[in-house]
């Protein structure tokens, strides 16, 4: 190539590669990201009627709209029942899990790669090709409207992905490591206890944060299972907004806050976790 | 391998078949394993292998990779299930058991320490497990430590330590068991070359106050020399050769044996044999040599023995200007030099014999005084030690041993 | 826990008891005890309701009717326009979506990897991470919210900068609907797809940028030679699966736009949503869900095909 064409090229390339494009990408990254979540911050903070003032800030900020959005219509249960739901499928979900996930990285047996070609099929399987059947089975069983008809479907959603993650895990850790506990005088069940499990507990951290948050996210089988205050999730009890007649923005706006605020903090407290969880759930 | 030859021992230990009372502390018995491929197929990794271990003796497998050296060791620690046969510890078949139900204590290749506990905790892990009191613990750990040398260690965690120091307290782990037999899986593999040797000096020491029976498998020759007390050859899942070493390499059983134990490898050359008056005349494409006729005689006892080859270690060569009576025809090889590499105390000569003209398949190595003045390209000769030549059959046996 | 019997305190094996003989037992199944519970509820949660809905499948459940007809709902379903236009929808939805996030996932990833302080990136990486977290139904609110004709902020916006001279009624048109809920999609997957495309960039030893730069190669064929092969796996992985999750995508569409205007961003998944658990013809949507499985599925094959191969080389 001619020198001068590569040099004025080469410019060109080193401008766009240059400190300020950069964080000037990111701005704007950062910027389409957060951006409606503050937006959605911000209406929160006005009354329902203040949302027809079209000012881009709330001229006084209140947390009235919280307080009909909680209080008024009751949803602060359910807050409650998004906690116990999420906490509770993501207790079941990691202690049914890491073992299974802990048998794939380490045994061979008959039919192994059929069944854990099973456990992929099940993780990709489309779960809205279940909601009809769940929606039967729940009512015949009389789990509409209950937690648990909630908390049975988190489990069919994320068990199969945590076997693969904490699969994923554990194949980190030499076999050598179970061979010599074993030696040392471990049954197997103590070679997991007290040297594979300790090892891979940043794993487990990390494939616990993933169930709790995507339980916590989901909607499709909630809503399906659940429109009841006694047992619905925040994300549908938000969702229920828009069935009024005339939606209460602000108020919504507040639920979705709300609903929005735990997943945030954890997602600022644990990134690293959750980092290695998506793309060690996504490797290979 | 002057350091195998010269190397002392103390009066007293087992070290020869003959007057080895001792009893036996580990029995392999007709072990064979078979693993099941992906694809259906069966492959033999040890065949059909029986050995009696001494008490107290030191025993190293060696053999090159896939020669089921490991797997053997894996079996005794109860890793792999053997497919048939039977595993005997101090006189109990240990068939079925559990390598916690086994007393055995395995050093491993990558150490497999703990990453999670530390230098104490590491150690301490197999009593603990088996609910020693704490004080019996603390103990034992404290003299393991001692013994060792690296009771500054302590409260490190593996990932803070050397290769060197890791390897210590991985043995640490064992030694602690006090078990009745060792087990060490190529444990010096990962080290870098100057700690290995230290290391292996210091495995050295440690079995001569330890005093326990060890099988070692390694794929170095050099440490199968240095530490055991009987070496076991293996290839393709059967053992070539158990001796001591001095016998491996002097009298190695076969072909197998011959090439594998010796560096730079014993030589090779497809031999015709004559019986003539003065001995066992060898001919070679590089050579014709005269053997005694105490060796013809061997070869006569062994009666339509069909020698195809001879080998030949580089160290039995000798440049004639080195060798001070004059030289009998009889033993004499002319060759070109083709490479001269200095190794320090010796230098290694690359040669081609004289006939040989571009054929690079027929070139052989010699190992010759640092004062031997041969320049590349030019013709030397040497004086073959006769004593030392090797007769193999068509099978690949060794015919003199 | 049993697993602490084995030995007495001196360290002798413990051979009897009910305990030891648990353990024995445990230790003898391992894979039957550490796989059982999760294979045993796969049984249930998932095996179960797929053996439901094949079942469904075969039925025939239109208002009154419900017999045993084992074609009738897939002719239905493939003589049914209506499930055309669905398959088309998604199609565009599902597409879409993969481009605005695969292209801003790389830019983001690429950006993010020119930040040589880990701290600072780390904090970027936090920020984008948030709308990956967001409950799905909130993205959609969120969006609808942004997009409202008369209060959104977005019409707001434009018309204060003179972009706009009347605010537009962006989810009342289907061409401008479909646009905001592939947006809405996009945003909650770019944060997915950019993790794991920093993880492929990451992966690049800094020994091969050095190679290529002595070899003289300008920024574009270090892209092209160096970056691309590496990223490739990356790339195959993070469009895999945010297609296929689009592809299926129910609350985020359901909750913008609940499918509308007249049907204008219904995808699939909404479609099989109103005949299986609004209309109650569970014969049908199970039809529906059924081509959905098997597109998926086939799919996925080709991800297991290469996830198994993954292990083969870890072995």
């Amino acid at each position: 190539m001619d020198t001068r064409r590569y040099r004025r090229r080469q410019r060109v390339w080193d401008l766009l590669e240059s400190r300020y494009v950069v964080h000037v990408v990111l701005f704007f990254a950062v910027l389409f990201i957060v951006g409606p979540l503050l937006w959605m911050l911000l209406t929160s903070l006005r009354t329902n009627a203040a949302v027809y003032d079209l000012t881009y800030l709330p001229s006084n900020p209140t947390l009235q709209a919280y307080h009909v959005a909680l209080i008024e219509r009751g949803f602060w249960r359910a807050v409650v029942n998004s906690v116990v739901i999420s906490s509770v499928s993501t207790v079941v979900v990691m202690a049914i899990g890491t073992p299974a996930g802990y048998v794939f990285s380490r045994y061979r047996f008959r039919f192994d790669n059929l069944v854990f070609t099973f456990v992929l099929l099940t993780r990709l399987f489309p779960p809205i090709g279940l909601v009809t059947p769940y929606f039967r089975i729940m009512s015949v069983f009389g789990l509409v409207n209950t937690r648990v008809g909630i908390i049975i479907a988190n489990v069919y959603l994320w068990l199969p992905l945590v076997i693969y993650i904490m699969r994923n895990f554990f194949i980190t850790v030499p076999n050598a490591l179970d061979e010599a506990a074993r030696v040392d005088g471990c049954t197997k069940v103590q070679a997991f206890r007290h040297v594979v499990f300790p090892v891979v507990k940043p794993g487990f951290a990390a494939g616990t944060i993933l169930t709790f948050l995507y339980s916590w996210r989901e909607f499709l089988f909630a809503f399906t299972v659940s429109n009841d205050l006694s047992s619905m999730t925040i994300p549908v009890a938000t969702y229920l907004f828009v069935g009024d007649t005339s939606v209460q923005w602000a108020s919504m706006a507040a639920a979705a806050v709300v609903a929005t605020i735990p997943s945030a903090l954890v997602v600022l407290f644990f990134q690293r976790y959750i980092v290695t969880g998506l793309t060690g759930g996504g490797k290979g | 391998m002057s350091d195998t030859a010269d190397r002392s021992r103390e009066e007293g230990e087992p070290r020869n078949e003959q007057g080895r009372d001792s009893k036996v502390s580990l029995a392999i018995e007709g072990v064979t394993k078979e693993f099941t491929e992906d694809d259906g197929s069966t492959v033999v990794a040890v065949d059909d292998m029986t050995l009696d271990v001494y008490d107290s003796e030191f025993i190293v497998f060696v053999g090159p990779s896939g020669c089921g050296k490991t797997t053997t060791l894996r079996t005794v620690a109860g890793l792999e299930r053997p497919t048939r046969g039977e595993i005997r510890i101090d006189g109990d078949s240990v068939a079925g058991r559990e390598p916690r139900e086994r007393d055995v204590a395995m050093v491993f290749q990558n150490y497999a320490l703990y990453p999670h506990k530390t230098v104490r905790e590491n150690i301490a892990f197999p009593l603990v497990i088996r609910k020693f009191p704490d004080d019996v613990v603390e103990e034992r750990v404290a003299e393991t430590v001692e013994l060792l040398g690296i009771g500054e260690l302590l409260d490190r965690y593996p990932s803070d330590l050397s290769g060197g120091q890791q390897q210590r307290v991985a043995l640490g782990r064992a030694i602690i068991r006090d078990p009745e037999v060792f087990l060490f899986d190529e444990p010096l593999s990962n080290l870098d070359a100057k700690l290995r040797i230290e290391m292996r000096t210091e495995l050295n020491k440690l079995h001569d106050r330890v005093g326990k029976t060890s099988v070692y498998v390694t794929h170095d020759q050099a440490e199968a020399m240095t530490l055991a007390d009987r070496v076991v050859v293996m290839n393709d899942g059967r053992i070539q050769q158990v001796d001591v070493p001095e016998v491996v390499y002097e009298r190695p059983a076969n072909r197998f044996v011959a090439g594998f134990i010796g560096e730079p490898p014993m030589n090779f050359f497809d031999a015709e044999i004559d019986h003539a008056e003065d001995g066992l005349r060898v001919r070679t494409d590089a050579f014709e040599l005269v053997l005694s006729p105490s060796v013809a005689e061997t070869v006569a006892e062994r009666d339509g023995a069909d020698i195809v080859e001879v080998g030949v270690r580089p160290e039995a060569f000798e440049a004639v200007a080195h060798v001070d009576t004059a030289v009998d025809e009889s033993r004499l090889v002319e060759a070109h030099v083709t490479v001269i590499e200095p190794m320090g105390s010796h230098h290694d000569l690359t040669l081609r014999p004289v006939g040989a003209g571009d054929d690079e398949s027929a070139e052989y190595t010699a190992r010759v005084s640092k004062d031997t003045d041969a320049v590349e390209g030019e013709r030397i000769r040497l004086a073959v030690d006769t004593e030392e030549v090797h007769l193999f059959d068509a099978t690949g046996e060794n015919v003199l041993a | 826990m049993s697993d602490d019997a084995g030995f007495y305190y001196d360290g002798s094996e413990v051979h009897s008891g009910l305990t030891g003989r648990l353990s024995r037992a445990v230790n003898d199944h391992i894979r039957l005890f550490l796989l059982g519970p999760a294979l045993l509820s796969l049984l249930v949660v998932f095996v179960y309701p797929v053996g439901v809905l094949l079942w469904s499948s075969l039925r025939e459940t239109r208002g009154l009717t419900n017999e045993f007809a084992p074609t009738a709902n897939f002719a239905r379903m493939f003589s049914d326009p209506s499930f055309w236009n669905a398959v088309e929808r998604t199609l565009v939805y599902s597409f879409g979506s993969l481009t605005v996030t695969m292209v801003a996932g790389l830019g983001f990833a690429l950006a993010l990897n020119k930040v040589v302080n880990r701290r600072v990136r780390d904090a970027y990486t936090t920020l984008i991470l948030l709308s990956w977290a967001v409950p799905l139904s909130i993205v959609g609110l969120t969006w609808q919210w942004m997009f409202n004709g008369q209060l959104g902020v977005v019409n707001r916006i434009l018309v204060d900068l003179g972009l706009l001279s009347e605010p537009v009624s962006w989810l009342g048109n289907s061409l401008t609907a479909m646009a905001v809920v592939i947006l809405a999609d996009a945003w909650s997957r770019i944060p997915f797809a950019t993790i794991v495309l920093l993880a492929g960039l990451q992966s690049i030893p800094q020994e091969m940028y050095d190679a290529v730069r002595v070899d003289g190669a300008t920024t574009f064929q270090r892209f092209r030679h160096l970056v691309l092969p590496y990223l490739r796996p990356s790339l195959f992985v993070a469009g895999l699966i945010t297609w296929m999750f689009a592809f299926r995508a129910f609350a985020i569409p359901f909750s913008t736009t609940g499918g509308g205007p007249a049907g204008a961003t219904e995808t699939l998944a909404i479609y099989i949503h109103r005949f299986g658990v609004q209309l109650f013809d569970f014969g049908f949507a199970s039809a529906v869900s059924l081509f959905l499985v098997v597109v998926t599925l086939v799919v996925a094959a080709f991800y297991v095909t290469r996830v198994l191969e993954g292990i083969r080389e870890i072995e």
